[in-house]
């Protein structure tokens, strides 16, 4: 059998290609790092889009309602209206967090010690709480009224409801900002890097426009004449994820001390930190840029081949 | 071997580049295409490696209707035609192994046999001595050569030279015309293109002449007449 192993030829089809890249190294660093910040800009959105979709999902997993009474509320008071809440239809369960054991709770939270010494024993501004879950999330207007009822309100606070549907509707405009302006940028970047490779790869096929020829002429089969070009795509790619996954890590560790005190109870479950965070979803960042990184690279190569390479 | 029936070519719909064109070719023959410039010769070879279609006709090589190949079949057909072209076609970061190698390398040959033909096709068109140097060391017959090596790697039944002496003095033209002699009696079917007078009339060969893209006529034993 005269014909080269699928190794061989392999290999001497990604020589082509790596030869392309080496040969316009300039432009290929350029095209690397322009596709390099495309798949940044994507990662930090889809990263951004998933914290806050996690916090919503946070504030509504917790309790379904909290009630924080005022300093002037009775034992007796609280105890009566925890009785009265239980006996509800919606209601699951009633807990009492009374001052003792909010104080406890402060303690354990992922915050800097100088503000947990805040709050002291002798020195305990948390309210009483009634942490009221229930059976169904979407029908808590009922218990909601009975504590804006005459006799109750003036013990009361606030209700978590309000703060919780205020931070929600706070963090779905955020979201909602934040992925318009993601969507946009990343549809810029996208459109640049996409102009980029694509005159990469014609100057590629331009520059080795007498070896094409003469491998046309000998009979090289078209898929030995193309795939020098896809792979060099796919390079470009490859090499754009290892840059900014690195880029993406370094920076993440450098901001993540300072960013815990604000994410720390929603990354509880990944650490308590942004860093530990983007190590559990590691595999799907690399592999999202990776992916989207080859399919641009491979995907202009075949439009560029198609309008210049005529196999 | 190889024959032309009917084949025309139009561009344009106005400019008929090849006109009635109708012969045979028989195994092992030696032809010239002779004709001024503009005469259909580059064409005629065109058509012939199936860089273009003709506009009507056929084209048989082997028996096969080359005008019926599909995109994907050329390139194999291909693989069993050599071309020599006027200005040699040589990879100038390659050296005289690489470049003859570089035929074989991408129609996926293995290694082993590159290493055992390439040297004796080299020794055949005498640069087995100068498999290491580079195309800028050559001169305009050895580049010649080293072109006519890469054409012969894949024991071609038919080699194509349009006008492989152009741009050569008439001393290393001949001797390039001589090994093409010496590559036909091998076997190969030689079509030659050119213009060189000189050349056709020391030949003494089968010459067909084209004017305005038609056969104005069809020697045994031709001269050059235009």
């Amino acid at each position: 059998m005269d014909n080269a192993s699928f190794s061989t030829t392999a290999y001497r089809i990604f020589r082509l290609g790596m030869t392309n890249f080496w040969r316009n190294r300039l432009l290929s660093i350029a095209t690397t790092l322009v596709m390099s910040l495309t798949l940044m800009a994507i990662s930090i959105f889809v990263i951004l889009t998933l914290i806050i979709n996690t916090t919503i999902d946070k504030i509504n997993s917790k309790i379904d309602l909290a009630i924080y009474f005022n300093e002037e509320a009775t034992e007796e008071n609280i105890q009566m209206i925890k009785e009265q809440v239980t006996r509800m239809p919606n209601v699951v369960s009633v807990d009492y967090i009374d001052k003792e054991k909010a104080y406890e709770r402060w303690q354990q939270r992922p915050i800097e010690e100088r503000l947990k010494q805040v709050v002291t024993k002798e020195n305990n501004p948390l309210p009483r709480t009634l942490e009221i879950k229930v059976k169904n999330p979407d029908q808590l207007e009922p218990i909601a009224n009975y504590f804006e009822s005459e006799g109750i309100k003036p013990m009361v606070h606030t209700t978590s409801l309000n703060q919780n549907r205020e931070a929600i509707n706070r963090l779905i405009k955020a979201n909602s900002f934040i992925r318009k302006v993601s969507i946009g940028i990343s549809f810029f970047f996208i459109l640049i890097s996409i102009l980029i490779v694509f005159n990469t790869i014609r100057l590629a096929i331009y520059n080795r426009r007498d070896e094409i020829e003469i491998m046309k002429l000998v009979g090289a089969s078209y898929s030995f004449i193309r795939w020098p070009f896809i792979l060099e795509g796919m390079m470009y790619g490859i090499l754009a994820t290892i840059i900014s996954v690195l880029i993406l890590y370094f920076g993440i560790s450098f901001l993540s001390p300072y960013l815990s005190h604000f994410l720390g109870e929603i990354m509880t479950e990944y650490g308590g930190s942004l860093i530990s965070y983007f190590d559990h979803k590691l595999f799907w960042i690399i592999l999202l840029q990776l992916s989207t990184g080859i399919i641009i690279g491979s995907l202009c190569s075949l439009a560029a081949m198609r309008k210049h390479l005529q196999v | 071997m190889i024959e032309f029936k009917d084949v025309n070519k139009i561009y344009d719909r106005k400019i008929a580049a090849l006109r009635n064109i109708n012969f045979k070719i028989d195994s092992g023959e030696f032809v010239t295409i002779v004709g001024p410039s503009g005469a259909g010769k580059s064409t005629l070879v065109k058509l012939l490696i199936c860089e273009e279609k003709p506009s009507t006709g056929k084209i048989l090589v082997g028996g096969y209707d080359i005008t019926q190949l599909t995109g994907a079949e050329i390139p194999y057909y291909r693989r069993k035609i050599g071309f020599v072209f006027q200005d040699f076609k040589l990879l100038p970061a390659k050296t005289v192994f690489e470049n003859v190698a570089f035929a074989m390398e991408v129609c996926g040959l293995r290694d082993s046999l590159i290493k055992l033909r390439v040297p004796k096709i080299l020794k055949i068109v005498g640069l087995h001595r100068r498999m290491n140097a580079m195309p800028n060391e050559l001169s305009g017959g050895e580049k010649q050569r080293v072109s006519l090596a890469r054409a012969l790697v894949h024991h071609p039944k038919l080699l194509i030279a349009d006008e492989p002496t152009g741009n050569l003095d008439p001393k290393t033209a001949f001797s390039i015309i001589e090994l093409l002699v010496e590559i036909n009696k091998l076997g190969t079917i030689v079509l030659l293109a050119t213009h060189n007078r000189d050349i056709v009339d020391a030949l003494g060969r089968r010459v067909i002449a084209l004017k305005a893209g038609q056969i104005v006529s069809d020697e045994e034993k031709g001269r050059y007449k235009l």
